[in-house]
């Protein structure tokens, strides 16, 4: 009587088991993916622990990255005011369009090695990567959508739930995964092929121009664009008057300290040949705007960098040679990868994932 | 006998594993000044101000409770979004321990969610106390209507948020609770609106009808919100 009962224990257990086991093997696990760290770097400050990057989590991040639904009126993706080939700037373009023909207060910086930048935004507004799509969406000027209504659109949407799924485990969609899946996205988008990066490597050398260029570069720049990212990314007044309709203070507004005024973060020179315009608000049309700042035009202020009170001295034939080397850091790679492009399969027209 | 003794630790195994130490129930209730408060009604602020209130929420988190020799105990290690306009929200269970003589908790979010990622439950973003421009949650949220506000439809709005020096504006509330021999099982607290207005540093709305980022303001604010609380009654 006693063994029959055990076996009925038992044979209820290794059922319930088997059953859970196979319930598990519908979903395979996420493909890891290591992110590379392009040799002399520093390591990343984004804590890749609590995201770990996946091959679907990627993917999914790509999706939403170019998806127009992230606007009220489907007409605006992050992929519209970051563009490719201008290094994920809003190219040519002083300041962005958002929806209803309105524009954004600043230039849209560049999109790259942010998984070494610890915080975001032109003044440091933003704190953390995963944070940062909330902001774009949520403003009037730009894409003056809701979270709330964006996460409805998501779960409508069948073939983003089988994202979610294969990226996250179950089809849950919450402002959490949908941050987290962005920065999967971004934090792929390294920029580490420029011909800087093959002469650092050994692989190539430097011409004449470009090298003299590089000498120049590090007595004169090199202390607040410092490489190997070509930022240091403090907050510094480079000597910018206040422009007296945008009125933006930069690092004041979000320090409330009158020696933060107009301090800007310190932008990348990486792409810097296709990242026209430039500054925070795009008031440079062209690198030749800038050197003219550096030498001739600033403005030395109460909270000018120290480093700048005496402006920077170049000649012509400097010039010269500073864009030569600054050219050398266009990675052509980069702007050309088709791992960061619009998918080529609109969300709506992928087939249905093999769940088995 | 071998049975006996089976069957007997069988029923122990059940009765530990049913065995949870009765909880703590906290209820918020709101008034201004005196009276219960009610969402359509006028108040006069110290000022002398008209307001209506439509919208209040706010964050509590790290609740504990320090006994008669001073030990502290962790109640609960959540963060709770209180809003006046759901009734559910007014009630929050922890944990219970004994010879409670001081209830403390935390009026905002714990200051390294802020700027860790997004997070999920009552800190979601979509609950509308993120500030989704700038890192950082919105401690406390006081909307209305007034006459003395020179605003659009006399609104007047106060976010209180900011969680870095100098402008933190994360306050911790420390409750006396009268000592009992048993276990105190129920505690109703008092939140009265009108300290938001004088409680420490005065505020017209007339001046500043609106808080929407870190700063001086936020800090009175926080000042003033952090004087709300009172127990009324515990059990
Ligand atoms: C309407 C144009 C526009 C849209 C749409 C837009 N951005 Fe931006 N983005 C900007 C501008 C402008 C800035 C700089 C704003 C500032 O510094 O205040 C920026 C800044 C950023 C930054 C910070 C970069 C840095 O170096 O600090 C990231 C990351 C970013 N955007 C990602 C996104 C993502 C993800 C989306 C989609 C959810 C998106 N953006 C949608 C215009 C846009
Ligand atoms: C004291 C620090 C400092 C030094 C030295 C400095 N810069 Fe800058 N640079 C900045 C800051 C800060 C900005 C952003 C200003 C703004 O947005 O208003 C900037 C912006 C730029 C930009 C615009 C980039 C973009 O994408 O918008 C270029 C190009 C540039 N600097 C080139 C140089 C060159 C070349 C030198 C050396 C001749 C140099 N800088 C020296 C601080 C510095």
């Amino acid at each position: 009587m006693q063994y029959v009962k055990t076996i009925w224990v038992l044979s209820i257990t290794v059922l319930t088991c088997t059953g859970w086991i196979a319930l598990e093997k519908g979903l395979e696990p996420p493909k890891p993916v290591k992110l590379i760290v392009p040799k002399g770097w520093p390591s990343p400050v984004y804590d890749f622990s609590k995201n770990p990057l996946t091959e679907a989590g990627i993917e999914l991040g790509r999706q939403l990255f170019y998806d127009e639904q992230l606007s009220k009126d489907g007409t605006i993706s992050c992929g519209s005011c970051h563009q490719q080939f201008g290094a994920f700037n809003s190219y040519d373009h002083p300041l962005s369009h958002g929806i209803n023909n309105q524009l954004t207060t600043r230039n849209a910086p560049g999109l790259f090695n942010l998984a070494w930048q610890k915080e975001l935004m032109w003044d440091g507004a933003i704190l953390h990567l995963d944070q940062q799509p909330l902001a774009p969406i949520t403003a009037e000027n730009e894409m003056g959508e809701t979270i709330e209504n964006v996460l409805i659109k998501l779960r409508n949407n069948p073939a983003y739930k089988k994202m979610f799924k294969a990226s996250f485990g179950d089809e849950t969609i919450n402002t959490q995964r949908f941050g987290k899946a962005l920065s999967q996205f971004l934090l792929t988008m390294i920029s580490s092929n420029s011909k800087y990066d093959k002469v650092q490597k050994g692989e190539d050398r430097f011409n004449a121009s470009e090298q003299v260029g590089y000498g120049i570069f590090k007595t004169k720049c090199a202390q607040c664009h410092a490489e190997p990212l070509f930022t240091d990314y403090t907050y510094r007044n480079n000597g910018v008057e206040l422009d007296p309709y945008l009125k933006d203070l930069g690092r004041m507004a979000i320090t409330g300290n009158a020696a933060d005024s107009l301090k800007f973060k310190v932008p990348s020179l990486r792409n810097v040949q296709v990242s026209f315009p430039y500054a925070h608000d795009g008031r440079f049309f062209s690198l030749m705007n800038v050197f003219e700042h550096y030498r001739n035009n600033m403005q030395p202020g109460p909270t000018t960098d120290p480093l700048l009170k005496n402006k920077i001295p170049l000649s012509n034939f400097e010039i010269g040679q500073l864009r030569a080397f600054l050219y050398t850091l266009t990675d052509s790679m980069f702007l050309k990868d088709p791992k960061f492009a619009a998918p080529t399969a609109v969300i709506t027209n992928i087939p249905p994932l093999d769940s088995h | 006998m071998n049975k006996k003794i089976m069957i007997g630790c069988f029923f122990l195994w059940m009765a530990l594993c049913s065995f949870q130490p009765l909880p703590l129930t906290i209820y918020f209730k709101f008034y201004f000044g005196g009276t219960i408060l009610n969402l359509q009604n006028n108040y006069t602020t110290a000022q002398g101000e008209q307001i209506t209130i439509n919208r209040f929420q706010y964050y509590i988190s790290a609740i504990k409770a320090i006994d008669e020799k001073g030990d502290t105990t962790a109640l609960s290690n959540a963060h709770y979004l209180i809003d006046i306009s759901d009734s559910l929200s007014h009630t929050i269970q922890v944990k219970s321990t004994q010879k409670i003589k001081r209830l403390v908790f935390t009026l905002g979010v714990d200051s390294l969610l802020n700027l860790s990622g997004i997070q999920t439950g009552s800190l979601d973003p979509t609950k509308g106390m993120f500030w989704t421009w700038r890192s950082g949650y919105i401690m406390a949220k006081l909307h209305g209507v007034s006459l003395q506000a020179n605003t659009a439809g006399k609104r007047f709005s106060f976010e209180v948020g900011g969680f870095q020096d100098p402008f933190n504006a994360v306050r911790v509330a420390a409750l006396e609770i009268e000592p009992t021999k048993k276990t105190i099982q129920q505690i109703i607290i008092h939140t009265d609106l009108s300290k938001w207005f004088d409680a420490i540093d005065p505020i017209t709305i007339a001046q500043t009808p609106n808080c929407h980022q870190p700063g001086k303001l936020a800090m009175q604010l926080a000042n003033n919100f952090s004087q709300s609380f009172t127990i009324a009654s515990t059990q």
